[in-house]
């Protein structure tokens, strides 16, 4: 009796999220952030690359671009940051974690995100080979330095070279971890706001990480950047975990 | 008429809300007053001076074991400075000690750590109260002086030739006073001292004159070949202290000091003789950034030596030497106990029957055993029987000792320290009706402040809501000890999140490059803000850009600061005279404050040379103290009369007044901040206009700014230096407190008043609820924090001055800042 119950009440739930998530899309369509970023550019060469490998935005006939989300999948969770965090609450080594959070976030975008960010309400692109290099090899380090002087900016201790190599390297990591929306973005030509979440989410959990410093425990995990990493992974994994419910 | 009409009808509009909130604020000032006034107690003290009995007196030995007293006091003297080998440089000590002519202790020094209180301490023998420390810093201060208060001085003034001389001729003991002039305000100069020479401590930046004043005096006094003209000879030197403020534990200079330290008290051991008794001993010590006040391991562990010229001293089998122990120790305690260790007030009972002298009433401390080796058993047990006595009579008042008069020394002892303890526990006696009472009434004043804020002003609503939640935030933060110490971290975390959010999210009509310029602009300034003094207690770096910046940089950025506040009354002639004539008094009594006070070194040769042109143009001369006050005084007047003039002129256009006001307010604050400090004033300005108003970013402002001055939650960082500023000798303490308050809280008072509150009169009115409401959850929770953690190890160091930071804070700038400046004088 309850089981059917149950049954009848899942089925009406999934009716009624099924019912929200039209909606969602339908709204999306009228309130969504397109077109709030920079001025449309005619990118020919571009969209002509894009064309030949067939996985072109298309346009609508007016000119605006379809809608693009992130499906609502437990295939989005980021399972990979939390070993990746557990191994570096246990060594605290900042440069090996680069070296296995390197290969898995390009997994993680190649077979996790991507696939589940639908452009034009169906479809999911192939992956562009160019720009996933391109955002890893070129965007990463250059949105790093940017990310450090926001760091500095926001209190990030100047007191010495080494202070700021690390600050530089946990900007290497929010970048890193930021990598599959910097994909997603650049593969919308920077058209799509739906991704701001993502880097919110991470300077959010850098941000909430910080109230561990002024506590007098004197232990190492409170020395800089180590609180911040670890809030950034945090935050990273709770942002690529709900970012689609958002 | 009908101007008139429209003007009375606007303000009974507006008094209608000003009657509830004057209420509301008075309500929650009480409430704080009354939680205050239990939390701080002031202590009972036995009056009348304790004296040995006839019976006591036929039964005693009474032998003095010595005939002469010195003592050395060297501010701040750790115990590792004496002991521990590569913080120490005391090697004739060490020789001493290995020689076997020297007690060595480490000294446990009840907090609050600094010199007032610990000198009651040495010298009545009892345990400070918090309301000492502060007085420690309200200089002039009658309460805390110790004249009718039983001491060691009293007893050495009063019964030191008593029992010599058989009840005849009674000479009082012939007592010397050199160093630190806190003793002079203790004892007065009128009647314990034969000769003194007081050393004024203000000038923490001088470590040489401060001990040469004292060194001087040596000569004189410890001159073998005449008599000698005193009984017990005090030398207070304070330039350690001041070299660990200025530099720390580790500083350069540290070494050398001891070294001369060291020197003194070798020439003192060799000019004296057997029956003269040496202590050395520090008040207090410090924690490696130089700080004391609290009640950390380094702060608490004074050294305590007693050095004595006489054979057998030290009994051989209790040298150090036997227990494999020399001076210096090489092996580093974490907890500075080097040696055995005692408490600094049980000094006080050694010495007094050392010297067959009667216990100070008050007294809490316990003999120190081992000083008694040289005794027989039966004077033993007479002076740990006087201890007793005395202890069970301040402990249990006049109830009937158990007579326990063939109790065995260990037994006295073991009960001493029991009742010592207990003493200690004892010391703060909340009055817990009050505390109980201020809580509640807090409570419920604040209930009121956010409902009646809530109803009233429903377009407030949401920055009722964020204050609140900071309000709540930080109050939950007060129940941490270490997050009370680093209170400047939290406001800049808040800080952040809200300008960042504030920026990002704002529905202004910045597009988004205008945003991220704004962005980029906004936290510039913050972090130039953040990156100027060091705050909090955890962490003090050397390259904070105050002391970086280079001294003709940063008297330029002086000059700039000033001439950027004339800029926008560019095109009213009067606020522009005004305004530029302040800037230039202020911009010059700066450089002549720094030239009498500081290194001429720091101040550019064409800044000071212009001051001499300034000074010799109105009859004033650069080397002269006199003119600096008359200076002061000169900026003084002309800031009051042009508030008062600019109140008549602009009396029809109150937004241009408010305007002009708030200018010449900030130059007066200028005046009153350290000149490291003015160039920020350029940065709250800039920051000003990029930032959008409201009682949000005054109250998060306010507080970082007010950290980022290099203020602190400790009583430490009290800066006192320019709250003399127009003072003369014969000074108005009403008047000090008010320019100490100003000098402290300058950058606070400036975001209250400077931030442009819209012409509606009704933002002053929310701006202040929104205050209230925030200082009076914040309060809801310290109160209960404070009364929580009573018995915390951090009560004195941390809980306490927090509280009295509060209670200045909400006084200060609710009440006189907020509400009579912002409300009246504007």
């Amino acid at each position: 009796m309850s089981s059917v119950q149950n049954t009848n009440s899942s089925n009406i739930s999934a009716t009624n999220a099924s019912n929200a998530k039209k909606r969602k899309v339908k709204k999306s369509v009228t309130f969504s952030d397109y077109d709030t970023v920079i001025t449309p550019v005619t990118n020919g060469s571009h969209n002509g690359r894009n064309k030949s490998t067939s996985s072109s935005i298309e346009k609508r006939p007016d000119g605006s671009h379809y809608p693009v989300v992130v499906r609502k999948s437990i295939s989005t969770v980021p399972f990979h940051l939390i070993p990746l965090v557990y191994y570096y609450m246990k060594t605290y080594d900042i440069y090996t974690l680069f070296y296995l959070t390197i290969p898995t976030q390009v997994f993680y975008l190649l077979f996790q995100f991507r696939k589940n960010t639908i452009f034009a309400g169906k479809k999911i692109l192939k992956p562009n080979w160019a720009l996933v290099i391109v955002s890893l090899v070129f965007a990463v380090p250059l949105l790093s330095c940017v990310a450090t002087i926001i760091f500095i900016l926001a209190g990030a201790p100047l007191l010495s070279l080494s202070y700021l190599k690390q600050t530089f390297l946990l900007s290497l990591h929010c970048c890193l971890l930021s990598y599959p929306a910097i994909y997603s973005v650049f593969n919308c030509d920077f058209k799509v706001g739906i991704f701001k979440k993502y880097f919110v989410a991470i300077a959010f959990g850098c941000w909430l990480s910080c109230f561990v410093i002024p506590l007098d425990w004197d232990r190492e995990w409170q020395n800089w950047p180590i609180p911040l990493v670890i809030g950034g992974y945090l935050g990273a994994f709770v942002g690529y975990a709900v970012g689609a419910y958002i | 008429m009908k101007g008139r009409i429209q003007k009375s009808m606007r303000r009974q509009s507006f008094s209608s809300h000003s009657l509830p909130i004057i209420i509301l604020l008075c309500i929650q000032l009480a409430s704080i007053f009354l939680f205050s006034i239990g939390y701080f107690p002031s202590k009972n003290i036995l009056q009348g001076y304790n004296g040995y009995s006839d019976q006591e007196r036929a039964l005693g030995p009474h032998t003095k074991k010595f005939d002469k007293l010195v003592f050395i006091i060297i501010d701040a003297l750790r115990s590792d400075f004496l002991y521990y080998k590569p913080m120490s440089n005391f090697t004739n000590l060490h020789k001493l000690y290995n020689e076997g002519h020297v007690w060595g202790f480490t000294a446990y020094s009840n907090p609050p750590t600094v010199t007032l209180p610990r000198l009651k301490g040495i010298t009545t023998g009892s345990t400070p109260i918090f309301l000492d420390a502060i007085l420690n810093v309200a200089e002039d201060d009658s309460s805390s002086n110790l004249k009718d208060q039983d001491s060691i001085i009293w007893q050495f003034y009063n019964n030191f030739n008593h029992n010599t001389t058989n009840d005849t001729a009674i000479s009082p003991a012939r007592i010397k006073f050199f160093g630190d002039d806190t003793w002079l305000k203790l004892f007065g100069t009128d009647r314990f001292f034969t000769e003194f020479d007081g050393t004024n401590s203000f000038f923490v930046s001088d470590f040489i004159e401060v001990d040469n004043n004292v060194t001087r005096h040596i000569d004189d006094n410890f001159d073998t070949t005449r008599d000698s003209t005193w009984d017990f000879i005090i030398l207070h030197y304070l330039g350690l202290d001041h070299i660990g403020h200025k530099g720390g534990a580790n500083s350069v200079h540290m070494l050398p000091k001891q070294g001369e330290m060291d020197e003194i008290i070798q020439k003192i051991y060799d000019k004296t003789d057997e029956d003269t008794l040496i202590v050395i001993m520090g008040d207090h010590g410090m924690n490696d950034l130089g700080n004391h006040g609290g009640s950390s391991n380094g702060e608490t562990s004074a050294g305590l030596c007693f050095v004595s010229k006489r054979p057998n001293f030290v009994p051989d089998s209790q040298r150090g030497s036997k227990h494999n122990i020399h001076l210096p120790i090489e092996k580093y305690n974490e907890n500075y106990a080097y040696l055995d260790k005692v408490s600094q007030i049980d000094l006080v009972p050694t010495i007094m029957s050392l010297f067959d002298l009667p216990i100070p009433k008050n007294n809490v401390g316990v003999i120190i055993p081992q000083l008694l080796s040289s005794f027989s058993d039966s004077e033993k047990n007479f002076y740990l029987m006087e201890n007793y006595k005395q202890l069970w009579k301040l402990f249990n008042g006049d109830k009937r000792m158990s007579l326990l008069y063939n109790m065995s020394d260990t037994k006295l002892l073991s009960e001493m320290y029991i009742i010592q303890k207990n003493l200690m526990e004892q010391a703060t006696e909340y009055n817990y009706t009050l505390l109980y009472l201020g809580l509640v009434s807090i409570f419920v004043s604040t209930m009121f402040v956010i409902i009646y804020n809530y109803h009233n002003f429903p377009s407030n609503r949401s920055n009722l809501i964020i204050t609140s939640s900071i309000g709540l935030l930080l109050g939950i933060s007060t129940f941490g000890s270490s997050f009370v110490e680093e209170e400047h971290q939290i406001w800049w975390w808040i800080t952040v999140l809200y300008f960042s959010t504030n920026v990002f999210l704002s529905n202004n009509t910045y597009s988004t490059s205008g945003k991220i310029f704004q962005f980029l602009i906004t936290f510039t300034c913050l972090r130039l803000i953040r990156g100027w003094n060091n705050s909090g207690t955890k962490f003090s770096y050397e390259n904070v850009l105050s002391n970086i910046i280079p001294f003709n940089l940063l008297w330029c950025f002086n000059l700039v600061t000033l001439v950027s506040l004339m800029l926008p009354h560019k095109h009213d002639y009067v606020a522009f005279t005004e305004i530029s004539l302040l800037s230039i008094i202020c911009f010059n009594y700066k450089i002549f404050w720094s030239l009498k006070h500081g290194d001429y070194n720091t101040i550019p040769d064409y800044f000071s040379n212009l001051v001499k042109c300034t000074l010799s143009f109105i009859d004033m001369d650069i080397d002269s103290a006199q003119d600096l006050i008359t200076f002061a005084r000169l900026f003084y007047k002309i800031c009051g009369a042009l508030l008062a003039f600019n109140r008549i002129y602009y009396r029809n256009v109150p937004a241009k007044r408010h305007f002009i006001q708030k200018y010449i307010i900030t130059i007066f604050l200028i005046l009153q901040s350290a000149p490291q400090n003015i160039p920020l004033f350029l940065i709250f300005e800039i920051l000003k206009f990029c930032c959008s108003s409201g009682s949000i970013v005054t109250l998060l402002l306010q507080y970082l700014s007010f950290f980022q001055f290099g203020g602190t939650n400790t009583i430490a960082t009290i800066n006192l230096t320019n709250a003399y500023n127009g003072i003369s000798n014969d000074y108005n303490i009403y008047v000090v407190g008010f320019l100490m308050f100003v000098s402290n809280f300058a950058p606070s008072i400036y975001w209250n008043v400077a931030i442009p509150l819209d012409k509606k009169e009704k933002n002053i009115y929310t701006d202040l609820l929104n205050s209230l409401g925030f200082t009076g959850i914040y309060g809801i929770f310290l109160c209960l924090s404070c009364y929580m953690n009573r018995y915390h190890l951090f009560v004195w160091s941390v809980f306490s001055p927090k509280l009295c930071y509060y209670v200045a804070y909400s006084l200060f700038m609710n009440f006189i800042v907020k509400f009579l400046t912002v409300g009246c004088i504007l």
